[in-house]
């Protein structure tokens, strides 16, 4: 398969393998831009966020997130099926893994939006986040327009 | 100085403004002139007088939804201004000039009525504005998933 990326060709192969560990090669005439991009996303997306809970500590994929959010100067990360607490601030968190696809929707709430699955949008400029999880908040109007831009919806 | 754009936006809100003062404007006159046809016993002329103060009413009217309602900013709160508006400014021209003097009450009022419930009618709009965005939002995050996780989108 070939894809464009910033106007460069890059050929991607994946190749299924019956034993051994996952492993990713990259073939380069340089290190340039995309490449280092590529990279960056590789290493964030390996990069695990420290959570606990019943006194136990969980490594979590930021891919695991469904949302985070800040009670009582208490980080809370949701996941599918279970709520850890992070030592992690929200602010820290929202700047690390923004590019994973957390998003601020509020001022104590991040959404991770690979794992929405619906979104509605209600009355005075907000938007009803549905997550496939079954939980739903909303996208309040200060941040609504960041979360659209997202998207990719320009306003 | 005013940059091009900020005279395009005002251009585009008087022109807003003009196509809905000019609504009002065709419909105040009708109603006005129509009841010739209900109680054909009467004779119902609109005088120049009469008529530059339902100008008026219709500029204030087409004004008030400018404002209010913008595309950006359209709430329950704002309808519910433009609706108090609008029907302010129709109820105390009408009063205040006598344009109905000569017809009977239930004319006025009905009058009244039918103005409330076109203004109900931006509810519609309303609900119409956020199916239309719900689609765009929708359209949007699936692309985004699309997109290999987001990976391009966000690293490009």
């Amino acid at each position: 398969m070939t894809v464009k990326a910033g106007g460069v060709s890059l050929k991607i192969t994946v190749e299924h393998i019956s034993t051994g560990e996952n492993e990713i090669v990259l073939k380069c005439r340089q290190l340039d831009s995309e490449i280092q991009k590529i990279l960056a996303y590789l290493k964030e997306s390996m990069e695990k966020l420290v959570a606990q809970k019943d006194g136990e500590k969980f490594l979590l994929l930021s891919d695991e997130v469904f949302y985070v959010e800040s009670v009582d100067n208490k980080t809370f990360i949701y996941t599918k099926d279970a709520v850890m607490e992070s030592q992690d601030s929200l602010f820290f968190i929202e700047n690390k893994y923004s590019n994973m696809g957390l998003v601020r929707i509020g001022k104590s709430q991040l959404v991770n939006l690979h794992h929405i699955k619906k979104l509605k949008s209600i009355i005075n400029s907000r938007i009803e986040v549905t997550l496939e999880s079954g939980d739903r908040l909303v996208v309040s109007r200060h941040f609504a327009c960041t979360f659209k831009s997202r998207l990719g919806i320009e306003n | 100085m005013m940059k091009k754009k900020q005279w395009q936006d005002l251009y585009l809100f008087l022109f807003d403004v003009k196509t809905t003062a000019c609504v009002y404007f065709v419909t105040f006159v009708f109603f006005y002139l129509v009841y010739e046809i209900i109680d054909p016993s009467s004779s119902t002329t609109l005088d120049l007088w009469t008529s530059m103060q339902i100008l008026i009413a219709c500029l204030l009217i087409g004004f008030g939804q400018g404002l209010i309602l913008t595309r950006n900013g359209l709430s329950v709160l704002r309808i519910f201004l433009w609706g108090v508006w609008s029907l302010f400014i129709t109820i105390s021209f009408s009063e205040g000039f006598h344009w109905f003097n000569r017809y009977p009450r239930w004319y006025s009022l009905t009058f009244y009525g039918i103005i409330a419930i076109s203004i109900l009618f931006i509810w519609l709009v309303l609900d119409w504005r956020l199916q239309r965005e719900t689609q765009e939002l929708n359209d949007a995050l699936n692309k985004f998933k699309g997109s290999s996780k987001g990976f391009y989108k966000n690293n490009s």
